[in-house]
């Protein structure tokens, strides 16, 4: 709320307030004179935050000598008997700690953004991996491709090859006994 | 109460001045007053002996004073300065905020001695 501190008196010129006895009916216009401003000082209650316009409340100076600007009886007797402004749910302290007015639009506009950071893994280093990311989708593919065709042809040219050598392993680990059941696999 | 270094701390109002039938005084008004008790500190050095009849001029009331702007002003406790019969203050300090109105007019010596206005 904006509170009006300066205390000057601003004087506006009268407009003509007569009108001319000859005009016609339809013709006439109002004249209405400006109204004079007067800019006052107000002070807000201590308990409530409401506006203390002039005449009105009381100013309680405690013995520290800090002035303790109170609005209404209400107020006034709710002070004497200690009770905080935070407690009352009809004050704007209150309303302001239980987030109550226009401040809750303005906190759910602000979503946390995560910023992610390249960082070099033990296997690769930071330069290599921007490398990855650099290069076209369609390579990547083709070079998946490849690299699955070699797998593949490796694998069944050592299914070929090294389907006696693992035989072999297998009957020097296993005893006698299970021999029948390892070649049978 | 006495709020000033003059070695009183608390004092009985004999007489209000100012009228023949006046029975109140306000916040700025001056009574006669006879001391009752001392300060323990300054027993030996105050200015001041119990039972001695001085001027005073209230400073704060408890009861509420209003001001021309409008503002109702109220106090913690009721508390006085002492005066001599010239009306020339007795102490050299005095304690606790004092209201603006005792700036202006007769009481601008006293006033100068305080700590705050209000």
């Amino acid at each position: 709320e904006n509170v009006e501190r300066h205390r000057t008196l601003k004087l506006v010129p009268l407009a003509p307030f007569r009108v001319c006895a000859f005009s016609s009916f339809s013709s006439r216009k109002k004249y209405t004179r400006p109204t004079t401003k007067m800019v006052i000082a107000t002070e807000l209650c201590a308990l409530s935050e409401y506006r203390i316009y002039p005449g009105n409340g009381k100013l309680m100076i405690r013995r520290d000598g800090k002035p303790v600007f109170l609005g209404t009886s209400k107020a006034f007797s709710l002070t004497i008997q200690r009770k905080k402004p935070a407690k009352l749910v009809w004050t704007q302290a209150w309303r302001r700690l239980h987030k109550k007015g226009i401040t809750e639009t303005s906190l759910k506009k602000r979503s946390r953004r995560t910023n992610k950071v390249a960082r070099a893994v033990v296997g690769i280093s930071l330069d290599d991996i921007r490398k990855k990311a650099a290069q076209k989708p369609e390579f990547r593919t083709a070079q998946r491709d490849a690299a699955l065709k070699e797998v593949k042809s490796r694998k069944t040219t050592a299914k070929k090859g090294s389907g006696k050598a693992s035989g072999a392993v297998f009957k020097a680990k296993i005893p006698k006994n299970v021999r029948s059941a390892g070649k049978g696999r | 109460k006495v709020c000033d270094n003059s070695g009183a701390k608390t004092v009985k109002c004999i007489k209000v001045l100012g009228g023949f039938n006046k029975k109140i005084a306000k916040l700025g008004d001056i009574i006669v007053v006879s001391v009752q008790k001392l300060r323990n500190k300054s027993k030996i050095t105050s200015k001041v002996k119990k039972g001695e009849v001085y001027k005073a001029l209230i400073l704060r009331t408890k009861k509420k004073f209003k001001t021309k702007d409008g503002i109702n002003i109220k106090f913690q406790d009721n508390s006085v300065c002492l005066i001599t019969k010239q009306g020339k203050p007795v102490s050299t300090r005095i304690f606790g905020p004092i209201p603006k109105i005792l700036k202006t007019g007769k009481f601008t010596k006293i006033a100068s001695l305080s700590a705050g206005f209000i």
